[in-house]
């Protein structure tokens, strides 16, 4: 019904009903209460009209009735109203919460493509804003609208009983104001629509101007930054305007329509009461009706704001969940759990957007080898790396990790079998500790320790107030750049894995640290294969073999002496190098 | 960071003195302020005289005069057209000037952000900021919309209506406003907890949002380290436990309505008992009796209300303290007289030390930057140089010590003015949601197409940036998805020459940058700054090997300090730092 005077909303009932339905006992409990409990609130007037009608009678002892039945009533209505007004948040807090985790859990399948190229405030919102905009229209769907529509309906059976002709005038009125709340429903929504939009913007620019300030700052792009902002909350501003134009004309219509039906019934019923075939006592009830619909039927005029924004947060939350680029669920049954920490590609190509970045690259990396590869910024190392925990799988060709194809070994054992250390750290604000075991209740204090230790940081914890306890900012901010990326590695050997990828992890450290890093990592971990991405000739002399990509394709391979005996881009790159200390 | 702590903003301020400041801001805008308070004083005057009118109708009817019964109706309807007017206006105008007032309080915060020292972003986290300046101002909305003009056009019927009543007749308005007392007693009694319960609920939702703003952040190592479950299971907790903190809320909020409605029917139960025995005795006509019947009612809708209203004011209060704490946040003053066009002499670090909490960033740095001089500064990492940087660019001031330019005292020096001057490659290069070109432009609006995409030349960048299908017009995501971080590294430099500025600070611009590239940048530097100042932060020696002078920093404090060959003869820290690095190599 409401689909059809308030538009296209189907949508939205579905959504809701896939939640509500796991509820169906609680629905069915509100429902039909909500609409008991209005009838006893609108008794309420009937019985007042029907004193009066005693009262012009003279009879005394029926008046006290009336007022002991009163508060009877409505002790009776009162319990029936607090299990509808708690039952509709029940309902709708349950439903806001399993929303919730499923986008949740949904959002945390996904795979990297998507999260390159979804915002983070954006999907920020989703997860409260959209869902809440969806709990509300539960809330106050059950509580107020449908209590309005059964006010509405009580009203009409009283009005009934009441006289035919006060019912006349109601069945009059009542189209009307339908028609005039979804008229106003549908002038409003564009700007609701485009209130939605502006306040992602809103939250993007806030994300983009915390996170950078610095950079802001350092170019004197304040003010640029104020009226970009200004800009926006301006017409932000500005939508709320039209809504509020729209809706102060349309809304108080709603109250006026309903008391001028009331006016002309004082006037036309009060001829016949004085001609004496009605009771006044009727009048006076129906006008008490009449006034009791004046605040709820304002409500009308809300409610298509609540739609709209459940309309476009369902929208938003289905845009995630039916997103097709999930994780886990590529390969089906895959569940193969490979021992062996050997490495191979077979004829791989990675496409990412509308660039080629890997080109049929074939190479092989034994169990417990340590190889470094290097090429030129943006040849492609790190996505040649990212296909070994399976972040990206490679539109052509095949990763084998110890025999096994990656994308049928089990995700998660996968990436327990390798850990990469990203170029671009993440460090979450917390502990040093939490930092390091990322919450896994099995790596102790023992394993923290000489992971930080492995890692060249632990005598700067140790030397902290608070050790391993030693809070580090939003993202690592109180920390140096080189304490982040060991920080990261340090996580990365906790984790015990049985292959290693630094991806530039070590660019922050300087020569020594670096490869005192490496080369303690062969004692830390027995048969480690470790992979490592630098730019440095150091790093690269603790490798066992080296390989040098350029342009998407590898160009070279072998160990050290090899490459920097012949002519080629490792020497151009490398000798180059050196020659300038000289 | 216990500064910034949720609730600590309100209880700060108080809730009733963050009230008054609203209040007091809400009436500078005069114009839609006086029309909304007209609006509600007219809708109040009509709320008060209908049941008067209604009762008068009542009396026209029971006495049998057909005129008078039209004269009532009619006035009837008219009050309700008035009733229309009022309320158009009240609807638009408290709407736009609820509006109005949330655009100011975000504009305000945002600009404070923009002016707070750089402290403040070590304090709070940007999750937090965020919900402030969105979530925290949109709260604000229901409140000033709905609750206020509700309550407030609520309350002064319920006042004027009893002194009508009370002209009406007295000794029957003391029946009808016995049950207000109770009303009053038993709303207060349970505020203290409605108020608690309300506020947990504004916790619960604040620390899931906190907590899911920084998986999302952090998804790449949650995903890496396969971590799912046991996010998952964190996130379930704080979901269920928002989930209760809202059901307990909602529990009493629904209590509190039921027993309103029933201390509603006792007093109307009241009325019509005391007061129809004197309709039929004939002390008071029939008419008054439902006049009063009808006010009495009219008194409990906005009771009832009070408990959304409780709710809203929670979150409007909670709201309006985090964002004034904004608002109010000491900015970083800018009142420096001396206004530099360049630099004439140089840098100076005199005694210079910086601590951070307990322990010493920089202790006792003393040196020396000619002007047009290349320094390099080396050193483990820890071991101060990008705090010497952000010193430089002011970001901070030293905790002791005193750093200045062309001798007089950086805290002297015009900020805005100084940055005019001063450029900077970040050690993290972070780029803005746009193109290749507008990322650069960033930095210097005026700067034309040609020109960056000429810089990209001459310093060699353009090849690393051909294999993308658009070029130097790629659009690129949120902090720079899409490219490899060397490319961002690249798009950073460019963006800090652009500027053309008199110093220049390169933190570990190149470190992820292959060295093929990086010389090519060194060759372009080398000529492209031949005039200016320039410090380099780098780890490869090859890097610093332009330098005319090389500080080597060691736990905050100079080890060494002079040319290349001085420090190699000088067999110092450096030495070993440049020993390793060929030793390993070679
Ligand atoms: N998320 C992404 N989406 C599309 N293209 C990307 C993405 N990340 C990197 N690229 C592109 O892939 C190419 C190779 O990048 P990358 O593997 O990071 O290079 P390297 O690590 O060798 O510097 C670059 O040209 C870059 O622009
Ligand atoms: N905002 C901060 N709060 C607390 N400690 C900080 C902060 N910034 C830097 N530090 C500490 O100061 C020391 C020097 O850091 P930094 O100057 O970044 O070193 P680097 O020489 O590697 O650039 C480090 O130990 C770091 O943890
Ligand atoms: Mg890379
Ligand atoms: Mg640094």
């Amino acid at each position: 019904m409401a689909s059809g005077v308030f538009g296209r909303t189907e949508p939205v009932f579905s959504f809701l009903w896939t939640y509500l339905r796991n509820h169906k006992r609680a629905l069915w409990l509100v429902i039909p209460l909500s609409s008991l409990s209005i009838l006893f609130r609108i008794l309420i007037p009937v019985l007042i009209g029907d004193s009066v009608n005693r009262v012009v009678s003279g009879n005394v002892a029926g008046v006290v009735n009336i007022s002991v039945i009163i508060v009877i009533i409505s002790a009776v209505a009162a319990v029936v109203q607090y299990a509808v007004s708690y039952g509709s948040m029940y309902l709708s807090h349950t439903l806001a919460r399993e929303a919730r985790s499923d986008l949740y859990r949904s959002m945390l399948n996904k795979n990297f493509t998507f999260f390159d190229s979804s915002g983070s405030g954006d999907l920020l919102s989703r997860m409260t804003m959209d869902v809440e905009a969806v709990r509300r229209l539960v809330s106050v769907g059950l509580s107020q609208f449908l209590t309005t529509i059964f006010m509405i309906v009580v009203a009409g059976a009283i009005l009934f009983s009441l006289g035919f002709y006060y019912f006349l005038v109601f069945v009059a009125l009542i189209p009307t104001l339908l028609l005039v709340s979804a008229y106003q429903q549908k002038l409003q929504r564009p700007f609701w629509r485009s209130l939605r939009k502006r306040y992602g913007f809103m939250g993007d620019h806030l994300q983009e101007n915390l996170t950078a300030h610095r950079v802001i700052r350092s170019f004197n792009a304040e003010k640029r930054e104020n009226s970009k902002f200004t800009g926006i909350t301006g017409k932000y501003f500005s939508d709320y305007e039209s809504i509020s134009s729209i809706r102060g004309f349309y809304t108080p219509l709603l109250s006026l329509i309903v008391s001028l039906g009331a006016a002309f019934i004082i006037y036309e019923a009060g001829i016949q009461v004085i001609n004496s075939s009605w009771n006044i006592g009727n009048l006076v009830a129906s006008i008490n009706i009449y006034s009791m619909l004046l605040f709820p039927v304002t409500f009308l005029g809300r409610i298509g704001a609540f739609i709209e924004n459940a309309r476009s947060g369902v929208e938003r939350i289905g845009g995630v969940e039916n997103d097709s680029r999930a994780d886990y669920a590529s390969t089906g049954s895959s569940n193969e759990k490979p021992e062996k920490n050997s490495i191979s590609y077979h004829n791989v190509s990675l496409v990412r957007g509308r660039q080629q970045v890997i080109r049929n690259i074939s190479m092989e990396i034994r169990e417990g080898e340590t190889v470094g590869i290097v090429g030129r910024t943006g040849s492609g190392k790190s996505s040649l790396v990212d296909m070994i925990p399976r972040f990206y799988l490679p539109t052509e060709g095949r990763v084998y990790v110890g025999g096994a194809d990656t994308s049928t070994i089990d995700l998660s054992y996968l990436r327990k079998f390798v850990a990469l250390v990203p170029q671009d750290v993440v460090i979450f604000s917390g502990s040093i500790r939490e930092n390091v075991t990322l919450g896994d209740p099995e790596i102790t204090d023992d394993d923290v320790v000489s992971a930080l230790k492995t890692a060249s940081i632990y005598d700067f914890v140790e030397d902290q107030e608070y050790g391993l306890d030693t809070k580090v900012g939003e993202r690592g901010i109180t920390l140096s750049g080189g304490q982040r990326q060991r920080v990261a590695i340090a996580r990365a050997i906790a984790s015990r894995p049985r292959v290693l990828i630094l991806d530039d992890a070590t660019s922050s450290l300087d020569a020594e640290t670096e490869s005192n890093i490496i080369e303690s990592l062969k004692d830390a971990v027995d048969g480690l294969t470790t992979i490592t991405i630098s730019h440095r000739l150091s790093t690269m002399k603790l490798a066992d073999r080296i390989f040098v990509i350029e342009g998407g394709e590898l160009i070279q391979s072998g160990p050290l002496y090899e490459l920097s005996g012949s002519e080629g881009a490792f020497s151009k790159m490398f000798l180059g190098a050196t020659a300038v200390n000289d | 960071m216990t500064e910034w702590d949720l609730n600590d903003a309100r209880e700060k301020y108080g809730s009733m003195s963050l009230m008054k400041r609203m209040l007091s801001d809400l009436l500078k805008n005069r114009r839609e302020s006086a029309k909304v308070i007209a609006s509600v004083l007219a809708i109040s005057a009509v709320g008060m005289t209908a049941p008067l009118v209604l009762g008068l109708a009542v009396n026209a009817i029971t006495s049998g005069i057909p005129e008078m019964l039209l004269l009532f109706a009619l006035i009837y309807a008219v009050l309700y057209i008035i009733n229309y007017v009022a309320r158009k206006i009240q609807m638009r105008d408290v709407m736009v000037l609820a509006q109005w007032y949330i655009k100011e309080l975000r504009d305000n915060a945002f600009r404070k952000l923009q002016s707070v020292p750089i402290s403040f972003f070590t304090e709070i986290k940007t999750g937090r900021i965020i919900s402030r300046l969105t979530n925290d101002a949109e709260a604000l909305s229901d409140f000033l919309t709905f609750q206020v003009s509700q309550v407030v056009s609520g309350i002064t019927t319920v006042v004027a209506s009893i002194a009508i009543m009370g002209i009406l007749d007295p000794s029957l308005t003391l029946y009808a406003i016995a049950v207000i007392p109770v009303l009053f007693i038993f709303s207060f009694s349970i505020q203290g907890k409605v108020r608690q319960r309300y506020l947990n609920t504004r916790r619960a939702i604040a620390s899931l949002t906190g907590t899911v703003a920084e998986d999302i952040g952090g998804i790449r190592a949650i995903k890496g380290f396969a971590t799912e479950g046991r996010m998952t299971g964190r996130f379930s907790g704080l979901n269920d436990a928002n989930l209760h903190a809202n059901l307990s809320a909602s529990k009493l909020a629904s209590m509190f309505g039921s027993i309103v409605r029933i201390i509603e029917a006792s007093g109307i139960a009241l009325v019509i008992y005391i007061g129809a025995g004197q309709a039929i005795s004939g002390v008071i006509t029939i008419g008054l009796l439902v006049s009063f019947l009808s006010y009495v009612q009219g008194f409990f809708d906005p009771v009832i209300q009070l408990s959304q209203f409780y709710n809203s004011y929670q979150s409007a209060t909670i709201g309006l303290g985090r964002l004034y704490q904004i608002i109010d946040y000491e900015e970083e003053r800018d009142e420096g007289t001396h206004e530099p066009e360049g630099i004439a002499q140089g840098i100076t670090f005199d005694n210079v030390s910086m601590k951070f909490g307990n322990s010493y960033a920089l202790k006792n740095v003393t040196f020396s930057i000619g002007a047009g001089e290349k320094v390099a500064v080396v050193g483990h990492t820890g071991a101060g140089k990008t705090t010497l940087a952000n010193l430089i660019l002011k970001f901070f001031h030293p905790s002791a010590g005193r750093i200045s330019l062309d001798g007089v005292d950086l805290e002297d020096i015009r900020t805005a003015k100084y940055r005019d001057i001063t450029s900077v490659v970040l050690q993290e290069p972070l780029l803005f949601k746009d193109t290749i070109l507008g990322n650069v432009r960033y930095s210097n609006p005026g700067s034309t197409d040609d020109h960056i995409k000429e810089i990209f030349t001459g310093f060699g960048l353009d090849d690393i940036f051909s294999n993308l299908p658009d070029g130097l017009d790629t659009e690129i995501g949120e902090r720079g998805n899409g490219l490899s971080e060397g490319q961002k590294q690249a798009i950073s430099i460019v963006r800090a020459i652009i500027r053309d500025p008199k110093l220049i600070i390169m933190d570990e611009a190149t470190s992820q940058l292959d060295l093929y590239t990086e010389r090519k940048i060194q060759d372009a530097l080398a000529r492209f700054l031949k005039n200016r100042t320039v410090i380099i932060i780098a780890h490869r020696l090859s890097t610093i090997s332009f330098a005319d002078k090389i500080v080597v920093l060691d736990h905050g404090k100079i080890a060494e300090e002079g040319e290349f060959n001085e420090l190699i003869s000088h067999r110092g820290l450096f030495f070993k730092l440049y020993e390793t690095q060929n030793v390993l190599a070679s």
